[in-house]
């Protein structure tokens, strides 16, 4: 393979370059500026710094690893699943990266991706990556970043959203009767489900919700259904609640918080009237 | 110490050589215990069945170091795993990761002796266990149970469905069900683990033609094929797609022996047994060798071919009471709609060969961009191995013409799983693609669709798509409320500029990777950063069927799911949002802006029953402002292709699907109350159900 000088060969520089320019140029220009996008295009602009630093203008296994990564970030967005995978790539960047003044600057959009502010718990990840910038030995990096993450967890418990939005899942009418289609999931990455049970459907029909609940290791309660200012909780086990009619609108959510070995969740299985 | 010394080198040489197998036993139970420490979805299922897979992968593994990309992978779902809980579309994330790392792995045993079988072997269970038993698979599986168990009911005693040509005759015919028997006894994962003995015979076949003609990478194409749609996505379950493959290959791979003109015709004809639709695909076998047959010697194929029709057509009628193919499609009906579809409808059937490849939904593209290698390694197979190209490409041709002319818009056979029935391209598409390996961006592309297949093997109901306009892979990825699936190419929902883009978008990339120049990385991330930046962009326009429940709380959707259902929708087949009482009301936000006024397009099907004196018009309001908009419902005329085929008898029911959709533009002052458009309908004095408007596009400036 050939490697490139960059002093040597200042067109094939740019050339290297310039695609990563553009891109973060693009980022910017195609979504606005706000700390994710900003973040996003200092990451690709690094790109193009560790290619000419690194490998001579080469792309390398990691190089494609991380860029997929990043793709994967800027197709999800500003949606937490996409500031997690940029929180990922620059991690990945960072423990790989034989070059200090490369890791250093990684810190850069690390520091801006967290002013987003949406996602909680990663203090601890972010302050072992800070640490581990300063260590010439690949290994000794990643041990300090798994140590950060083994305390971040046990303090905090693994990152998570900041605010969780409810999610509204669709409805279709069958023989003018109510219908949630598929089997829905409430569980800790979306821990709130509301439906809204239209007007016409909602009179004079009873509705049933067929539920279960499980997922974790005692007897205590895994989630509460609120519906017209009533609520009740829902223990471990298959439950088929019936509403009187009218009822307007069912609010199920998860009770639990993390903990190791258990996976709370409540599958609605099928919401029917008679 | 001496002979220490001399061991030791030779144990580390042992151990060295243990290392992936090794490596892929401790990846699985590292897989196990963090999907338990962190808690993350599924642990019954995939938190399971993907260790599993690792570990089975292990102890098969044999002799051989890790592949150099595995722990890299495994490293990633590391992190995502930390991150699950952050966000829903993490969920989708987290599953994938687990298992992709695992694929170097496979690709590595693939290469081994029994390599293919022994590399398929891990991810059986995910591929028979999970998969929803639904469309055409219970109904074949009845058939296996009505041969040897009557009326045991382990598949749901399904006997009936739709386009059975009677009560007593089955749509699906009996020899493809007769060959899963053996498998019947352990239910569905028996009758599916048919399915993928016939698929890796198929494989094999592959490999063994690939490798007479001196591809370097035969397993690996061959094992490509399993894992890459169209291939993976009927991959173990009861659909004869499989089947037909190992026989076509058998026949080719026979063609030059003793007696391989009468095995050609004898397979063609079996592979007509198993599944009708197949015939142009046997057909496609004999009409390669009359075309490669010198001098009159080919008349005599075409006479005996011809002469074979007829004698099959004419046993059928006589012995069978024509329940082989008169019930089917040998017959006239069938030749008229043929002929009807060819003369009347070809603007239609373009339209359906272009969608095959570029729709979201049903074209293979975005669950297979390894189909760019093959489309730019078909000059490449031409002229290296033009029997090859003839003998793949003619029946390819045969069968993807046949089905596009016989069922134009309906080519996708959705719901069942994406590229099912495009799946006899397969042999030609690998064969092509194999010639590219080694070609820039190659790897990228295969990886690519790898993650793709990864995806609908951990989330299999991603590979169901309902013939809506919308992708369900792109929605799960994006949400329900992204703006994406509009710049996307929809045959539901067809917009010339969205198609003409992703022509040229498929043609440039074919063209880079043809010519052998760099910039496939740069072309796929320019996609990736446009799409996901649109996906955010403020919503202008919305077709009502995809508008959140929070906009529409109290409305319905007009037109099942299941796209059976609206298989004679025959002008649009596009789910509506259907408005009829005073508390259906669709609210949409409106974007910030110093304008005075907006503008606002609707698409809309108005619809009041026979007899009524008015029709419902719609109603926009903003701030306080409320335009009234009342046009008339014109029901369509019967199309010319229909009339002919039906002789002009048949008329439509009276309902919304067949009436013509109306399009209107209003300006609405917009004061500073106003930030959101209020739509309804105006009042219906019955309100009788059904009669109201019926919504399918809004458009906002």
């Amino acid at each position: 393979m050939k490697h490139i000088n960059p002093s040597s060969s200042s067109a094939v520089l740019f050339s290297r370059s310039l695609p990563c320019i553009t891109l973060a140029v693009a980022v910017v220009s195609l979504r606005g500026i706000s700390f994710f996008t900003i973040s996003l295009a200092l990451f690709a602009l690094l790109q193009s710094f560790k290619y000419l630093q690194e490998t001579g203008g080469r792309t390398d296994k990691s190089a494609i690893v991380t860029w997929i990564l990043f793709a994967a970030s800027a197709f999800y967005g500003s949606d937490n699943t996409g500031i997690s995978l940029l929180y990922i790539s620059i991690f990945i960047v960072i423990l790989s990266s034989a070059d200090l003044k490369l890791r250093l600057l990684h810190l850069l959009p690390l520091i801006t991706l967290y002013l987003t502010g949406t996602l909680s718990g990663v203090i601890p990840l972010i302050a072992g990556t800070a640490l581990a910038v300063m260590f010439t030995r690949t290994v000794l990096r990643i041990g300090i970043f798994t140590a950060g993450c083994i305390v971040g967890v046990v303090i905090s418990g693994i990152p998570s959203a900041s605010h969780y939005e409810p999610v509204f899942p669709e409805y279709e009418v069958k023989y003018e009767r109510f219908d949630w289609h598929d089997s829905i999931c409430v569980n800790m990455s979306h821990p709130e489900i509301i439906f809204e049970v239209p007007d016409r459907f909602a009179s004079g029909k009873r509705l049933y919700i067929q539920l279960r609940t499980g997922g974790v290791r005692n007897n205590r309660p895994v989630g509460i259904i609120t519906f017209d200012g009533i609520s009740d909780t829902l223990s471990i086990g298959i439950d088929t609640l019936e509403f009187t009619p009218d009822v307007h609108r069912i609010t199920v959510s998860l009770l639990r918080e993390w903990q190791p070995f258990n996976h709370p969740v409540i599958w609605i299985g099928r919401i029917w009237q008679d | 110490m001496a002979g220490l010394k001399l061991q030791c080198p030779v144990e580390m040489v042992r151990i060295r050589n243990l290392s992936g197998m090794f490596s892929h036993l401790f990846a699985g139970i590292l897989v196990f215990t963090v999907w338990r420490i962190f808690g993350m979805p599924f642990p019954a299922t995939l938190g399971r069945l993907i260790p599993l897979a690792w570990i089975t992968g292990g102890l098969l593994y044999g002799k051989g170091t890790i592949p150099r990309t595995t722990l890299p992978l495994l490293a990633i779902f590391l992190l995502t795993a930390l991150f699950w809980r952050t966000a829903e579309g993490m969920e989708v994330v987290i599953t994938s990761t687990a298992l992709i790392g695992l694929f170097p792995g496979l690709i590595a045993i693939s290469k081994k002796r029994l390599g293919i079988l022994r590399a398929i072997i891990p991810i059986l269970p995910l591929l028979i266990l999970i998969v929803p038993f639904s469309g055409d698979e219970p109904h074949h599986a009845t058939i296996t149970e009505q041969m040897v168990n009557p009326g045991e009911g382990k598949f749901g005693n399904l006997t009936y469905q739709i386009g059975d040509p009677s009560s007593e005759i089955n749509h699906h015919m009996k020899y493809y069900p007769a060959l899963m028997i053996p498998g019947y006894w352990m239910g569905v994962p028996g009758v599916r683990l048919m399915n993928i003995l016939f698929a890796l015979f198929a494989a094999f076949l592959l490999e063994k033609l690939l490798r007479k003609r001196g591809y370097e990478h035969s397993a690996f194409i061959a094992f490509l094929g399993l894992i890459l749609f169209p291939g993976v996505g009927v991959l173990g379950l009861v659909y004869p797609g499989w089947l037909v493959i190992a026989l076509f290959l058998f026949a080719l791979m026979k063609s030059d022996e003793k007696y391989g003109l009468l095995r050609i015709f004898l397979i063609a004809l079996v592979i007509t047994a198993v599944k009708f639709r197949f015939a142009a695909f046997g057909l496609g076998l004999i009409a390669a060798r009359f075309l490669e047959t010198p001098g009159r010697k080919k008349y005599k194929i075409l006479l005996v071919t011809i002469a074979g029709i007829a004698l099959i057509l004419a046993l059928d009628i006589f012995l069978f009471d024509g329940r082989f193919a008169m019930v089917r499609y040998g017959n006239s009906e069938f030749l008229k709609t043929i002929v009807a579809n060819l003369y009347f409808r070809l603007h239609t059937i373009a339209f359906a060969l272009v969608s095959s490849i570029l729709d979201i939904e049903g074209g293979l593209f975005f669950r297979a961009p390894w189909i760019i290698l093959a489309f730019a390694g078909l000059p490449a197979l031409k002229k290296e191995h033009p029997r090859l190209f003839l003998y793949l490409g003619i029946p390819t041709l045969f069968y993807v013409l046949t089905l596009l002319v016989w069922v134009p818009t309906d080519w996708h056979g959705l719901p069942t799983p994406v590229g099912r029935m495009m799946l006899p391209v397969l042999p030609l598409f690998l064969a092509s693609a194999g010639m590219l390996l080694r070609t820039r961006g190659a790897k990228l592309l295969i990886w690519l669709s790898i993650l793709i297949s990864v995806l609908n093997i951990v989330h299999p109901v991603l590979r169901f798509n309902d013939a809506d306009g919308t992708d369900v892979m792109i929605t799960e990825l994006t949400g329900i409320n992204s703006n994406i699936t509009q710049y996307l190419p929809s045959m539901i929902r067809p917009d010339p500029l969205i198609y003409g883009a992703w022509i040229l978008i498929f043609a440039l990339l074919v063209y880079v990777v043809a010519k052998k120049k760099s910039g496939i990385p740069y072309i796929l991330l320019a996609i990736v950063v446009f799409l996901g930046a649109a996906s955010e962009w403020d919503k202008s326009v919305w077709e009502a069927e995809d508008i959140p429940t929070e906009y529409r709380p109290h409305c319905i959707l007009y037109g099942k799911r299941d796209p059976l259902n609206r298989k004679f929708w025959i002008f649009s087949l596009e789910r509506m949002l259907y408005l009829s009482g005073s508390d259906d009301i669709v609210t949409l936000p409106l974007k910030d802006s110093d304008a005075d006024s907006i503008t606002v397009s609707i698409d809309y099907i108005p619809f009041a029953r026979k007899g009524a004196e008015n029709t419902p018009g719609i109603s926009l309001s903003c701030g306080g402002k409320t335009v009234y908009v009342i046009e008339p419902a014109v029901p369509y005329d019967s199309p010319d292709w229909l009339k002919f085929i039906s002789g002009g008898r048949r008329e439509f029911e009276y309902a919304p699907e067949f009436v013509r959709k109306v399009s209107i533009n209003v300006t609405l002052p917009r004061s500073g109350t106003c930030d959101s458009l209020v739509i309804m309908t105006t009042e219906i004095p019955d309100n009788y159900f059904g009669e109201g408007i019926y919504l399918d596009r809004i458009e906002i400036h």
